[in-house]
């Protein structure tokens, strides 16, 4: 029995001292989830997404259907928490691979919008689908409207107010991917991605809950309430 | 009507003859479709300049050593007053990589790339995050000026007769707060150089680009300008121009067979810089792709949406080219990609939450 206690205590020290040398956990060592939807077959938008996703894991990997930002997002968009869509798109906007999601009314839908679930970060690596104030001045209600705005928890969501390009979007998704996982700021690394990569007349943009300015992918704030009014937006002109 | 305008017109009906059927060989996959191709006049095809063209291959600078980086990224926050460290812990450590950051701010980086010598910096934007305008931000003039001024004494001047200058912009942010009230704040000037080559214009990787800040500080810069040196293309080494001129349809038609109609805006000989050590010609397309798809999800029933998607390609000129273009696509994202079902789901899905409106 002393023999087998002293095993227990000299195991117990051994294991404390390799937990101790292996250091608190990083951020990055904290587990999160990626979701990448493709909204088009032939126009390589696989790639765009396939080049987000390669620097993490592949949770979530789909040609984009509606269902999956609208009725049940709670299982694919909303289960994620940062999600990448790369198709076409237009102000407020994704054209999926069964038809267009209309991102003012998809907090009507059965799952409510995003971020009531799990999501805190979404990328459209779109064209124009995040309007900024030179596009439209009432720039943020179509987020934040009660019924119907996407933003019920979301922390920031990302994407171009002008053009994207077919040529760089695979470009800049890889480069946004790299920075995130190194845990650089969100939307910063998004910008940055596309002053590495995009063409000049490539434009981010990026609304956020005011507090989440500053998150980023393995540290972020308290989730947002899902009928706030509160929201900033960054562009980049 | 003069003559110009008759040719205009002409060459418009000519082109909404050309409709193509989209049997394509290679890759691209038979479609049931026919998609309309229209060329505007602004698109004329380009017939090569055969004994001119030239690629440019990257000169065979040595690697940055690790101490040579160091180096430089010391100089640049003394420049800027910044106050980075390595950074050992990165998540994704990239070969041949040297990376610094501020602990405490999260935008603040620098990657050093040792084997290009391309450099990313942002200084962090952490103190431009206050509902203020930045104080003493250049004026656009003023901005192109003090962004050449900031790459001199850095010593990372590219060559005069290469710049370009593409754009002055900047960043910006606004904000709209539950009283209903909003407020839009001058954050930033970002001025943009790109590159040119024995007069062709540079698209790719090419490029630099600075944040400037109060009073025109330097706060942030990407520099991917790698050294090259001219060599001719022999005649033999590039394809014809009807080669070419059925590559860009083949392309057009690839990428737009779920398209209704494309509308081909610009075709102009650039150079294309895109990796394997070389900038080399190439055709770069304009165009724009129509398509007519229903809002699923609209609070209008039936409501179909027309969408005007800007497009852009390039296509070589070279037999065997060697830059990577954007229609080189990785199989491997193709086939690790699904299928998505919503009746896999639906039994496993919670019921709303009543109660909210």
């Amino acid at each position: 029995m002393t023999q087998l206690k002293g095993f227990l205590c000299w195991t117990t020290c051994v294991l404390v001292c390799v937990l101790f040398m292996a250091g608190p956990p990083t951020a990055w060592s904290q587990e999160r989830k990626e979701g990448g939807y493709a909204g088009t077959k032939d126009q390589g938008h696989d790639e765009v997404v396939y080049n987000f996703l390669k620097h993490f894991a592949y949770d979530q990997y789909y040609w984009a259907r509606t269902f999956q930002f609208g009725d049940l997002n709670n299982q694919r968009v909303d289960a994620m928490d940062i999600a990448i869509f790369a198709g076409h798109g237009n102000q407020w906007l994704i054209a999926t691979t069964d038809g267009n999601v209309d991102l003012t009314n998809v907090g009507s839908s059965l799952n409510w919008g995003w971020g009531d679930n799990n999501a805190e970060f979404i990328a459209f690596e779109s064209c124009d689908v995040v309007p900024s104030p030179i596009e439209v001045a009432d720039w943020w209600t179509n987020w934040v409207k009660e019924p119907g705005g996407a933003f019920d928890g979301l922390h920031q969501a990302l994407g171009f107010r002008t053009v994207s390009y077919q040529s760089t979007d695979q470009d800049v998704a890889d480069n946004f991917g790299g920075r995130i996982r190194n845990n650089h700021g969100m939307w910063e690394s998004w910008f940055d991605a596309i002053n590495d990569e995009g063409e000049s007349d490539e434009m981010g943009s990026a609304v956020m809950y005011p507090p989440a300015d500053g998150d980023t992918y393995y540290n972020f704030v308290t989730d947002p309430p899902y009928n706030h009014q509160n929201l900033r937006v960054w562009y980049q002109h | 009507m003069s003559t110009k305008t008759i040719a205009c017109t002409l060459f418009i009906v000519a082109s909404f003859v050309v409709s193509s059927t989209l049997s394509l060989a290679g890759a691209a996959q038979p479609a049931k479709s026919r998609v309309l191709i229209h060329y505007l006049p602004s698109a004329q095809p380009v017939h090569l300049d055969r004994e001119r063209l030239q690629v440019f291959v990257a000169k065979p600078d040595p690697a940055l050593s690790e101490e040579d980086a160091t180096r430089l990224a010391e100089g640049l926050f003394s420049y800027t007053q910044a106050t980075f460290s390595r950074d050992y812990d990165a998540a994704e450590k990239r070969q041949a990589h040297l990376l610094f950051r501020d602990p405490k701010d999260p935008s603040a980086n620098l990657d050093v790339d040792l084997q290009t010598r391309e450099l990313r910096f942002n200084k962090g934007l952490a103190p431009y995050k206050k509902e203020e305008d930045t104080a003493q931000l250049p004026t656009d003039e003023d901005a192109a000026r003090l962004a050449l001024a900031h790459l001199d004494k850095l010593s990372m001047l590219p060559p005069r007769d290469e710049l370009v200058l593409a754009h002055v912009g900047g960043m910006n942010m606004g904000v709209h707060r539950s009283d209903g009230s909003t407020s839009l704040y001058r954050k930033l000037i970002v001025v943009r150089y790109d590159r040119t080559l024995a007069g062709l214009p540079v698209f790719g990787q090419s490029r630099v680009v600075l944040r400037l800040a109060e009073n025109g500080s330097l706060v942030g810069l990407t520099r991917r300008w790698m050294p090259v040196a001219g060599e001719s293309v022999r005649p033999e080494e590039l394809l014809s121009d009807k080669a070419i001129a059925q590559a860009i349809r083949d392309q057009l038609l690839a990428d737009g067979r779920s398209a209704r109609s494309i509308v081909v805006k610009r075709m102009d000989l650039v150079l294309y810089d895109h990796g394997g050590g070389v900038i080399e010609p190439a055709i770069r397309i304009l165009a724009s792709m129509h398509y007519e798809d229903k809002v699923v999800n609209s609070r209008i029933v039936g409501e179909v949406r027309r969408l005007d998607v800007p497009y852009d390609t390039f296509v070589p000129v070279l037999k065997h080219h060697r830059t990577r273009y954007p229609f080189e696509r990785d199989p491997e994202a193709t086939r690790r990609i699904k299928s998505d079902q919503p009746s896999r789901m639906q039994e496993q899905e919670e019921p709303r939450i009543e109660g909210r409106s």
